[in-house]
């Protein structure tokens, strides 16, 4: 039945683009998650599993997937990277001590095979906690100056004030309509 | 007609087209002269108001103008504070005051139009009626030519019609004298137009002076402003000068108060200081002066004393010599010989000594020198003496005068004599003439009296005694006179005598003066016999004695001095002690501020290294700080490193458990885990566990589309073999798709899935 109804989605061509969000624990995927679908801050506990959204932005459908990002955890991301449009990197900027680890699990992540044409947005989450890494910093710490044959961009964001979410899901389904 | 239409205007709204002209008036009168106009400007919106309730509601033009007048009234009562708004409310009021009148204008033409219309209408009546009366005239000769009931009939119905024509006919003229009423009230209404547009015009010039007005009170406002602004400026630059020259002021007042302070608190230590060092100095002069004299002493006496101890030995000698009288002439006379060597030889010494006491003489010569002086001095003192003199011989002269003046007053007094005389004279004469009434009488009474002529004889006699005495009175007086004159050159005499005295007097200065040269001359003579008494040595020892004495009493002296001296140093040892003591004082404060500022330097130096500590604490905690994140992050990065190296061993083990046991591939991770990893981390396993437990829950509830997704994620957690994987996904494929074989899931022990029934 389901099979069915996603049959004749496929059918009208309105295909659900489907789009990770990944990143470390605690680093407010699961608030960026739910704040694109109701439009509010909900309270979260740590995701260990995955949520699942169907998010809605100008007219085109997202299937959000939210992976947990604890440490042990962290290994099952690559389970669910077939078939992806694009990942939603989230940084916190206000934890300077992980941005290393952070760094790496990026690196480590877009050197998959079935992540090469995968649209990257980063997200420098928590911008509004005193004494956070600004964008440029968290740019230079994520090395993203090497990134080669990747369309992606960086954006500053607070999930609690809603601040930067717009721009960042702007531009993305720009790119996703561009890249079609 | 006019004169009539104005008579009706007249009756109509009374006395107000000329109050109306008056209020143009009247505002003019307000453009001119803008204040104190409320009371009059009131009484023409009272009038205006009358003339309102006469219009019968018709004119609201006057009403407009009564406002207008208002809002001048207010105008005034703001005064010159006459906005821009204002300004255009006014505008707008005119505007539709215009508008009014073109209305008014409009409505009576309209009224005419109709009028017109209800005539041309009349006539067509009147037309009618002719034709009426035509076909009337045509009926009656069908009439009569006729005359049937029906006729009858119908010239009833005739007479029915033409009486309603009457009647129509009655109504436009009717119709018509209202025409003519609404062209008189055309008139009217005319007229009103009229007054009112002199009333716009004058309003339009109030208006046009009131702009004037206005822009003048803007400028001048401007202006005021600006200057106000300048002066408050220039006031408040004042302000601040003299706030600054206050502050100057007062801190020099301050200063001078400090200064005069200070310089009175040194005063009294400088005079104290001048006392000391005076005291100090005088003490100096005289120890040293008294030094002096007694070594110049000491040394005299002590030769003295060695002279004198020659002089014994050489008698005492003589004395031995005379004593044994048995030694030979020779050796006597060898003795003397000695003796007269040693006689020469003190000769010689008392030679030298004599040249000593040469010099000694000439302080001797200085001190006679002295008495010289003081002769002279005297002789000064003569000079006074004869000064002395002189002011007696003035005393002299004013005597002189004092005679000269009792001789004047003598001579006041021979007068007054010589009047007294000229009076007995008088006296004399008067005497005459009484006794030549006597005479008379006795004539007169001779014959009566002759025995009284003896009598009235002895008293001629006795007159004639009278007479002599008073002659002799005369002749006494005339030598007192005589006498007078005589002490008067007595008294020249003794002037002459005093003069001679002063001669004297000059003379015995003169000889003085004389005595004076003769004692220089005698000065002259000591000072050769004080040549003479060199060579005697008797009034030298004389002198000696003298100088002893001298120096005893000097000794004394000195002993005096040195007492003083000692008091005096004592003093001073005192005041050196005072001194002492204030220096040890400041020693010792010195010391302590020594101290203290040691003290300080330490507790610095303490503070400095306290600081320094802190530094180095803070930066130790930094680096510490540092340490653990550091420590932290590598921690971080080996557990992370040892998962995954857990993961990397754990992956092929696992695909080599499942091709063991492919049956039992949900519980063999769970189990292997629990075999490899129960010690290290019990957690991971729970998180790992709850995590198979979401996602195997979400993958059995989720539709196939998700389903799908979750393959991948299903079979890394229960480590499926990749054929296990991708049966799965077959049939999930299988599933979802409409037409579609089934995948083949093997038969028997080996199958996957439950086969079909």
């Amino acid at each position: 039945m389901g099979g069915l109804l996603s049959y004749f989605r496929n059918l009208l061509g309105s295909r659900e683009m489907r789009i990770l969000i990944l990143g470390l624990d605690g680093a407010g995927k699961t608030t960026i998650l739910y704040r694109l679908q109701v439009g509010e801050v909900v309270t979260t506990i740590p995701t260990i599993g995955f949520n699942v959204e169907q998010v809605t932005y100008k007219n085109l459908k997202f299937q959000v997937w939210d992976l947990g990002g604890q440490t042990s955890i962290r290994p099952y991301w690559r389970c669910y990277y077939s078939n992806t449009d694009a990942i939603i990197y989230v940084v916190d900027s206000a934890d300077r001590d992980r941005i290393g680890i952070s760094k790496d699990e990026l690196l480590y992540m877009l050197r998959e095979d079935e992540l090469q044409g995968a649209i990257l947005v980063v997200l420098a989450n928590k911008q509004d906690m005193a004494g956070c890494l600004s964008v440029a910093e968290v740019h230079q710490a994520l090395g993203l100056d090497a990134l080669k044959n990747r369309t992606f961009q960086i954006f500053k964001t607070s999930a609690t004030k809603g601040e930067g979410l717009d721009q960042a899901m702007d531009w993305l389904s720009n790119a996703l309509q561009s890249r079609k | 007609m006019f004169a009539s239409l104005k008579n009706k205007i007249r009756e109509e709204i009374g006395s107000d087209v000329s109050t109306v002209v008056r209020n143009a008036g009247t505002i003019r009168g307000v453009n001119t002269k803008h204040l104190s106009q409320a009371g009059s400007t009131s009484s023409i919106s009272g009038s205006q108001i009358s003339l309102d309730g006469s219009r019968e509601g018709s004119s609201p033009i006057p009403a407009v103008n009564l406002k207008r007048e208002n809002s001048f009234e207010v105008r005034h009562c703001n005064d010159t504070q006459q906005s821009g708004k204002d300004i255009r409310k006014f505008e707008i009021q005119e505007d539709e005051c215009h508008k009014s009148i073109q209305k008014k204008e409009f409505k009576p033409s309209k009224k005419i139009d109709e009028n017109l219309i209800v005539n041309v209408k009349e006539n067509d009546n009147e037309r009618t009626r002719s034709r009426d009366k035509e076909r009337l005239e045509d009926e009656r000769k069908n009439i009569e030519g006729g005359r049937n009931e029906k006729i009858k009939k119908s010239e009833e119905d005739q007479r029915t019609n033409v009486l309603d024509k009457e009647k129509a006919w009655k109504k436009t003229r009717e119709t018509n004298k209202d025409k003519t009423k609404l062209e008189e009230e055309r008139q009217k209404a005319d007229s009103a137009k009229q007054t009112l547009e002199f009333a716009l015009r004058s309003a339009e010039e109030y208006k046009r002076k009131l702009y004037t007005y206005q822009e003048e009170t803007e400028l001048l406002e401007g202006f005021q402003t600006q200057e106000m602004a300048k002066i408050k400026h220039l006031l408040l630059a004042k302000e601040q000068e003299a706030q600054e020259k206050t502050q100057q002021l007062k801190a020099a007042s301050t200063e001078i108060e400090n200064l005069k302070a200070e310089v009175s608190r040194l005063r009294r230590y400088e005079d104290e200081l001048n006392n000391v060092q005076d005291e100090m100095e005088i003490l100096r002069h005289s120890t040293q002066r008294e030094r002096a004299q007694l070594s110049s002493q000491l040394a005299q006496t002590e030769e003295e004393v060695r002279h004198l101890k020659d002089k014994l030995f050489v008698l005492e000698q003589r004395l031995a010599l005379q004593s044994n009288d048995q030694v030979t002439v020779d050796e006597r006379i060898a003795e003397l010989m000695r003796e007269r060597t040693l006689l020469e030889r003190k000769l010689e010494e008392t030679h030298f000594h004599l040249s000593d006491i040469k010099t000694s003489w000439s302080g001797k010569i200085s001190s006679l020198e002295t008495q010289v002086g003081r002769l002279s001095r005297q002789a000064g003192e003569e000079g006074l003496e004869r000064r002395r003199v002189e002011q007696e011989k003035e005393v002299l002269a004013a005597r002189i005068k004092q005679l000269e003046a009792e001789i004047e007053v003598n001579n006041v007094v021979m007068a007054t004599k010589d009047a007294k005389l000229l009076r007995m004279a008088e006296d004399i004469d008067e005497m005459a003439t009484e006794l030549k009434e006597l005479r008379s009488n006795v004539d007169f009474e001779v014959e009566e009296f002759k025995q009284q002529i003896e009598s009235s004889s002895r008293e001629i006699k006795q007159l004639r005694t009278e007479l002599e005495e008073t002659s002799a009175k005369l002749t006494s007086a005339t030598s007192e006179v005589a006498h007078l004159r005589l002490s008067f050159e007595g008294e020249k005499s003794n002037n002459s005598s005093l003069h001679l005295e002063v001669a004297r007097l000059r003379e015995n200065l003169e000889s003085e003066r004389t005595a004076t040269a003769t004692l220089r001359v005698c000065l002259e003579k000591e000072r050769n016999e004080k040549d003479g008494a060199l060579l005697r040595n008797a009034q030298v020892s004389q002198d000696i004695e003298m100088a002893k004495h001298e120096s005893r009493r000097q000794e004394v002296e000195n002993v005096e001095l040195q007492n003083r001296l000692e008091v005096l140093e004592g003093t001073l040892r005192s005041k050196g002690k005072e001194v002492d003591d204030l220096s040890r004082a400041l020693e010792e404060s010195r010391k302590r501020m020594d101290e203290l500022e040691e003290a300080e330097r330490s507790r610095e130096r303490v503070e400095g290294n306290e600081k320094m500590l802190k530094n180095s604490l803070t930066d130790m905690e930094e680096q510490l700080i540092e340490k653990t994140k550091t420590i932290k992050v590598l921690q971080q990065r080996l557990s992370d490193m040892k998962k995954t190296l857990q993961r990397e061993l754990r992956v092929p083990s696992s695909s080599l458990d499942s091709d063991a046991e492919p049956s039992a591939a949900i519980l063999s991770p769970s189990s292997s885990k629990t075999v490899t990893a129960k010690q290290s981390n019990s957690r991971e396993d729970d998180v790992n566990f709850k995590y198979l437990k979401h996602v195997l829950i979400k993958f059995l509830t989720s539709r196939e589309y998700e389903a799908l997704h979750l393959t991948r994620a299903v079979a890394t957690l229960l480590h499926f073999s990749p054929e296990e994987e991708r049966l799965l996904q077959e049939t999930l494929e299988w599933k979802m798709s409409w037409f579609g074989t089934r995948p083949n899931l093997g038969i028997g022990q080996t199958a996957k899935a439950i086969p079909p029934s």
